[in-house]
């Protein structure tokens, strides 16, 4: 006997909240990034290939998998995956989703809670600077972040860890209020807040005219086509891990949303409409607000490089660079902001829900303690992303989770939907109730194009896997007596790998982590010139004071201000330069632990509540 | 901005507009068949 499930209030409200679980912060940012570094508008080519080959059929195996196990009573996977295949494996194989959307969830979420924090500091003008006092990005960020030698701007990662508590809060209270009054109100109100921001922006930003260039450069980067990128298999690599993050597929989340559809409900259509929602958002809008205006203000000669510097230095830097450029930061910052809060808002709140879902539903938990358990296992393993965000906790957990991990997922899923559980079945349930029909040759593509495609997206990840993680070398601006403005790096030559690979050998040798401090000429000329210096003596077996001047040099250190919006300019001053070399081994392996750790953890619940239900059989009761 | 790139974006960004409202309208259309046969019923 099942219990009666919970349901979607509206299917307008399912489908906002299933958008709303797509649509996340890699519309907007990683998708104009993807794109810039990947051939521009040729990039589209394997992005649409790869949303047919794999991304919609995922979409209605993972619609379809939900449904049908939610019409047998259950919303996470190891109990769906239990009634696809009748073997002791098959629930085993559905705790990857609850493992992995549980550490997803550790990290993303601090990533909402920069989101969120920005929000205030653009509300409250933080990083605007004043006449004589010019606020770097960069360092703001990474102070922030506690991924800096110096705290110029924040003391610690306290205020970090302030807003995390209180995304975390507002994911557990929107959790704990359920499907309808929690996940399904905050869909209908998140969803169309995100397009009103996303609708004020791109008009701001189209209607901004041109100042260092025109938001056309930025539609030109993105949209003219270079065919010789399709010959580059990283590029249909980059797409097809795109469409996966976009798409939320290898979470769990999309089958426990299902489960909670109505038994006829057009599961077919939902998805595709899921699916174009999610499209719409990140294709013209992902594309209209941040490299035009990355464009407009620093040129297009500039775009590429913003492009390359990463989803979160798009985000977090260059944005906040323009949007302090024109007037009503505290406007139009604080809605960039809240546009991204609101976008990783609902799709936390979504890949946690699997987990919720299996402490009601399977452990029996009535839903305000499970929301309280969730919450207090995502305090407690947030905290070493936060304190130990420098030495690469976070990228390890979002490589084993949000990259891996999700492959594997979605290998699983499949071949236990084609194969195991039968295509023809499958098939044949996804179309319970549907007015749209999937075209037929899609039925050839899940059997065995998917699989295929998604062993090679696989391969393709797992190649980049480090057993021993490489030491990571930070280097920061510590302190600056006179002068304020911005420090940039050319990409380091060759000669600075082998001076890093030096240091990365000392840092092994010692165990530890290894310290460098120099007092700095900044020259008119724009050489830096070192006056004083001191350094762990492990490392300065790699550096004295000449070799480290070197090292500078070498490193193509510019120092740049903006005043009223003039060229650069160099100025002479004396600054303190910081260099740590980090020992990450430990760190990372604490990582790995807690990721295992929770593994085992959720066998043996699942390994538990199996047995106690096949002995409560046994002695003629109610499983 | 090359003419090539100008249709290059109105196709795929116009291709994703017409999908996301035909599923949209598809949907709701749906629901009201829905509620007509439950009102029938």
């Amino acid at each position: 006997m099942t219990e009666q499930k919970e349901r979607w209030g509206t299917r307008i409200g399912l489908i906002l909240a299933a958008a709303g679980n797509a649509i996340g912060i890699g519309n907007l940012l990683r998708f104009p990034a993807q794109a810039g570094q990947n051939g521009g508008g040729a990039f589209m080519i394997p992005y649409v290939v790869s949303l047919l080959l794999f991304g919609l059929p995922l979409m209605w195996i993972a619609w379809t998998i939900g449904r049908y196990g939610g019409r047998l009573g259950h919303s996470s996977l190891p109990g769906m995956f239990d009634k696809m295949w009748n073997r002791p494996i098959g629930k085993y194989l559905g705790v990857l989703g609850l493992g992995l959307p549980m550490v997803f969830c550790l990290y993303y979420t601090y990533i909402e809670a920069w989101c969120l924090a920005y929000a205030y500091f653009s509300s409250t003008g933080q990083y605007i600077s004043t006449p004589g006092s010019s606020v770097d990005l960069a360092v703001f960020y990474n102070e922030f972040l506690g991924n800096a030698t110096s705290h110029s701007y924040f003391p610690s990662v306290y205020t970090a860890l302030f807003f995390l508590i209180i995304t975390i809060l507002l994911n557990v209270w929107v959790l704990a209020r359920g499907i309808v009054k929690g996940i399904e109100l905050l869909a209908k109100i998140a969803i169309p807040l995100l397009v009103l921001f996303c609708i004020i922006l791109v008009v701001r930003v189209l209607t901004l005219g041109t100042i260092e260039g025109s938001a056309w450069d930025g539609l030109a980067f993105l949209w003219t086509p270079d065919f010789s990128a399709l010959a580059n298999p990283n590029v249909w690599i980059a797409a097809a891990g795109q469409i996966f993050f976009t798409l939320s597929i290898g979470f769990g989340s999309l089958e426990c949303y299902a489960s909670y559809v109505r038994e006829k409900e057009d599961i077919a259509l939902a998805a595709t409409t899921t699916a174009a929602t999610n499209e719409f958002v990140e294709v013209i809008f992902g594309s209209m607000i941040a490299i035009p205006a990355a464009a407009i203000f620093f040129g297009s000669s500039q775009v590429q490089s913003i492009a390359q510097s990463g989803t979160f230095a798009i985000g977090m830097i260059s944005m906040p660079e323009i949007l302090r450029s024109f007037p009503g930061i505290q406007f139009f910052g604080t809605i960039w902001f809240l546009l991204l809060f609101f976008a990783a808002f609902t799709s936390s709140v979504a890949v946690c829900q699997p987990v919720m879902a299996f402490l009601q539903d399977e452990a029996k938990l009535k839903r305000g303690v499970a929301a309280a358990i969730v919450g207090l296992i995502w305090v407690l393993g947030t905290i070493p992303v936060i304190f130990f965000f420098k030495y690469g906790v976070f990228d390890e957990f979002d490589f084993w989770a949000g990259t891996i991990g999700l492959v594997v997922l979605a290998i699983v899923e499949v071949i236990l939907f084609s194969w195991i559980f039968g295509l023809n079945k499958g098939w044949e349930e996804l179309h319970v109730g549907a007015l749209m029909r999937v075209p037929n040759f899609f039925k050839f593509i899940m059997k065995y194009v998917t699989p295929f495609a998604l062993l090679a997206i696989f391969i393709g990840w797992a190649s980049q896997a480090r057993l021993t993680p490489n030491p990571r070398i930070l280097w920061n601006v510590a302190d600056r007596s006179n002068y304020s403005g911005k420090f940039q790096m050319d990409p380091p030559n060759d000669e600075v790998h082998q001076i890093q690979q030096s240091i990365y050998d000392e840092v092994n040798s010692a165990n530890r982590d290894l310290t460098a401090w120099a007092e700095v000429n900044l020259q008119s000329d724009g050489n830096l010139q070192v006056t004083s210096y001191s350094a762990d003596p492990h490392l300065e077996k790699v550096f004295d004071k000449s070799r480290f001047e070197r090292w500078l040099k070498l490193q193509n250190f510019r120092y740049e201000v903006r005043e009223n919006n003039g060229p650069p300019r160099m100025q002479a001053a004396q600054i303190t330069i910081g260099l740590e070399a980090l020992d990450r081994s430990p760190y990372i392996w604490l990582a790995r632990i807690i990721i295992i750790g929770f593994f085992v953890v959720f066998f043996s619940m699942v390994a538990v509540i199996w047995k106690s239900r096949a002995n409560g059989i046994k002695q003629g009761g109610v499983a | 901005m090359s003419v090539g790139a100008v249709i290059f974006m109105v196709v795929t960004m116009g291709a994703v507009l017409v999908l996301t409202v035909y599923c949209f309208v598809k949907m709701f259309s749906s629901n009201k068949k829905e509620e007509q046969a439950n009102i029938s019923s």
